[in-house]
């Protein structure tokens, strides 16, 4: 490294000073309102302060209690069912979708808005709408008992289907967003591609199994990731549509987190379980990072 | 390729950089003022006495000097304090009371805030005991039994009330509203039904029996007898506090919240009322509303209900014939109602505690009573007076003395742990309530988790 900063052509040394400078707003911000809360979220994770007074220093007490506390367990338990359903789910309806609109009919725009719109619409509005879709004597159960099933699923009230439903909604809200992502990916294909691919012979499955598919490989790794982020993250489909109930069947990490903090005044102990959170999606995301090399066309 | 990936990984570790930081950023922030405002309190806890006893001789209201008292409140007494403080400043054109109304839900982060924060804050109201308990133990509310004294403040009209919410023996609060929990019931149904109407003394078991008789119909048609509430609610304890049990961190008491549970739930299994678990969903559910459809004959809740029903009535969103009756008592037990009074303090480092002082006693003395009481609501302050008042006047219901004449017992304990299990009697609750588990199951849960998650979690 030295050698080659060494051996820099003195416009590019320049220019280096240039970028830096063009950089600093967003680095001195991503060090005061990121960075530094970080590094002092870990410090009050390691003391039993109560968001007010006492703050007395007690090691790794907050992180060993964690393991042996039963909610905590059951909400990060909850919190990973949670995750392997929801972001395969809502890559793979993500794909289907940007399949679909990816094609050129007049007014396809306007399906594209629709199917995004959920991203954008207030999550205690879905909410709202959703638990009347999934209740009891509801529309969806409706439509089950009409087509005989005499015991349809109690969504949102039992502690059965309760993930059930919360995941259902999320996968509905997000599939849109990630086929908007997905599209833009397709869309980046060369149609001689797909030319050249019906002149060698190849069906429509087999060009989109090794044409389509490899080429938007580093779209859908993109949406893997973050999908899998926000996933780990996820708090405002339990607040708006469950509370973490019936018992703590849909409790989540972030909503255990948030009990902890803001009913019980624990923060010290909540920020232990945000930092458990934090090294959870810090390796699960250096595994798909390493797993991406067998995968996703560099 | 290459520029991809790094940008890639970058992104991300910012993303997974950014949750941590979520997880803590009201934290941490507060973190950096916990000394400062620690140090605020020890200082005004000696300065305070010093500050008061000069202005003290100055009177009240802070003298002819400008002065901004900043009050923080929830976003549904916005209007009565409104009116309050406009009665206030009326009198006291020197001082302005610069009001801020926080969702009910976010209010307790929001006064959390701005206590650690540093935030501007003089006086402000809370609903329940057990937050004026929290914010006790934190030290960050003042005690106000020296400017009691020293002004010569009547308490006259809530001396009991004072009494339950003393913490060791020191005052940290005024009431200035209260609540009292009564039956409400559909004469309609009743009459249809050709059941007599409540009296003055009755009981759980006949609430049951009633119930049942005004019970009537099949599928959309259905009249239930009895109202429940979602069941992730605390509703179902109400009857538990009608024998005066309130905390639950108490064994015997606790056994009475299942006791009342059991007899909640009852109701639904009888078809008095709808099962709870076609309830679970209804977290935003308007009871009013599903009253004045009239199809429920009775429901128990607190005297606010009055007011939401002469309002819906009167803006033509329904119409239901209705009146009022005590709540009922066990067999062989008391007749007591429980009440919330919502209460008054002043914040240990607030910049201006004798005007503070001076306008939260106005909002809970006789003055304010009297604005309250025009406004429907029931005041904190008791004297033969305002009892006429709310009473006078009132056409609907027509027993609506029972609000008032009732005993009330206060219905939560100044117990800074009551909302951390109560959130866990809540969950557990709610199983059995939705029929997923049995009650003793629920109560040896109740007592264990208390345990492990709260107590000897501290």
């Amino acid at each position: 490294m030295e050698k080659r900063k060494a051996g820099m052509p003195a416009y590019l040394r320049r220019q280096q000073k240039i970028a830096v400078l063009f950089l600093l707003p967003n680095l001195l911000g991503f060090l005061i309102f990121i960075l530094y809360p970080v590094f002092r979220a870990f410090a009050i994770s390691l003391t039993n302060w109560d968001g007010f007074s006492t703050r007395d220093f007690i090691g790794i007490k907050n992180y060993t209690s964690l393991f042996l506390d039963e909610s905590f367990l059951i909400s990060l338990k909850n919190t990973m069912w949670y995750t392997v359903i929801t972001v395969p789910f809502s890559v793979i309806f993500g794909i289907l979708m940007a399949l679909l609109m990816n094609v050129r009919l007049p007014g396809i725009k306007i399906f594209r808005t629709i199917y995004f719109l959920p991203q954008v619409t207030s999550m205690i509005a879905i909410g709202l709408v959703w638990s009347m879709v999934l209740a009891n004597y509801g529309p969806v159960n409706q439509i089950l008992m009409a087509l005989g099933v005499a015991n349809p699923p109690k969504w949102i009230s039992s502690s059965t289907w309760a993930l059930i439903s919360v995941e259902i909604v999320t996968i509905w809200r997000s599939m849109g967003y990630n086929a908007i992502i997905l599209l833009a990916g397709l869309q980046g294909i060369s149609t001689e591609l797909y030319e050249a691919a019906k002149l060698d012979g190849a069906n429509s499955v087999q060009s989109f199994w090794y044409l389509t598919l490899p080429m938007i490989s580093p779209t859908i790794f993109f949406c893997l990731v973050t999908q899998m982020i926000s996933s780990f993250k996820v708090f405002d489909v339990i607040m708006a549509m469950t509370q973490g109930g019936p018992g703590r069947s849909t409790n989540v990490l972030a909503y255990y987190i948030y009990n902890r903090s803001f009913v019980d005044y624990r923060f010290g102990y909540a920020s232990a379980a945000a930092f458990v959170l934090f090294f959870i999606i810090l390796i699960m995301t250096a595994v798909q990072f390493v797993g991406q090399k067998k995968w996703v066309d560099q | 390729m290459k520029l991809k990936r790094s940008a890639a990984w970058l992104l991300s570790s910012a993303m997974v950089l950014s949750l941590a930081a979520c997880g803590a950023g009201g934290g941490s922030n507060a973190g950096d003022t916990t000394n400062t405002s620690a140090k605020a309190s020890e200082a005004a806890g000696t300065a305070g006495a010093q500050e008061s006893k000069e202005t003290g001789s100055m009177g009240t209201a802070a003298g002819d000097e400008n002065v901004t008292i900043n009050f923080y409140a929830w976003s549904d007494e916005e209007g009565i304090f409104t009116k309050l403080a406009n009665a206030y400043m009326e009198k006291h054109p020197n001082v302005t009371v610069k009001m801020q109304f926080t969702p009910t839900n976010d209010y307790n982060t929001k006064l959390m805030t701005a206590f650690s924060g540093g935030g501007d804050i003089d006086c402000f109201a809370v609903g329940s005991a057990p937050t004026l308990a929290q914010f006790q133990t934190k030290g960050s509310i003042m005690a106000l039994d020296d400017l009691i004294q020293k002004n010569g403040t009547d308490t006259s009209g809530y001396t009991k009330a004072l009494e339950t919410l003393a913490i060791d023996g020191a005052t940290y609060a005024l009431p200035y509203k209260t609540s009292s929990w009564v039956v409400y019931y559909n004469k309609d149904i009743f009459d249809t039904a050709n059941v007599p109407y409540p009296e003055d003394d009755w009981t759980w078991e006949e609430y049951y029996e009633v119930a049942g008789k005004l019970t009537s119909g099949e599928g959309m048609d259905k009249i239930y007898g009895s109202l429940n509430f979602q069941p992730t609610s605390l509703w179902w304890r109400v009857p538990a506090n009608s024998k005066g049990s309130t905390n639950p961190l108490n064994e015997d008491e606790l056994h009475d919240w299942m006791k009342a549970a059991e007899f909640c739930k009852s109701l639904s299994d009888a078809g008095y009322q709808p099962l709870y678990e076609d309830m679970a969903g209804e977290s935003g559910a308007d009871y009013t509303g599903n009253f004045l459809q009239g199809k429920y004959g009775m429901y128990f809740t607190g005297d606010w209900g009055v007011e939401m029903l002469n309002t819906a009535i009167a803006n033509g969103d329904g119409n239901v014939n209705y009146d009022i009756a005590p709540l009922p008592h066990w067999e062989g037990e008391e007749a007591v109602t429980p009440g919330t009074p919502a209460l008054l303090m002043i914040a240990q480092n607030a910049k201006n505690p004798e005007a503070a002082y001076d306008f939260i006693t106005f909002c809970a003395g006789e003055e304010g009573a009297k604005l309250l009481l025009d406004n429907d609501y029931f005041p904190a302050w008791q004297s033969d007076e305002t009892i006429s008042i709310y009473t006078s006047g009132k056409t609907a219901p027509e027993h609506i003395e029972y609000i008032v004449n009732q005993k009330i017992i206060s219905q939560v304990p100044c117990d800074e742990y009551y909302n951390s299990v109560t959130n866990i009697i809540k969950e557990e609750v709610s199983l059995y309530l939705i029929g997923e588990q049995d009650i003793e199951t629920t109560e040896q849960k109740c007592k264990t988790r208390m345990q492990d998650e709260v107590l000897k979690a501290q």
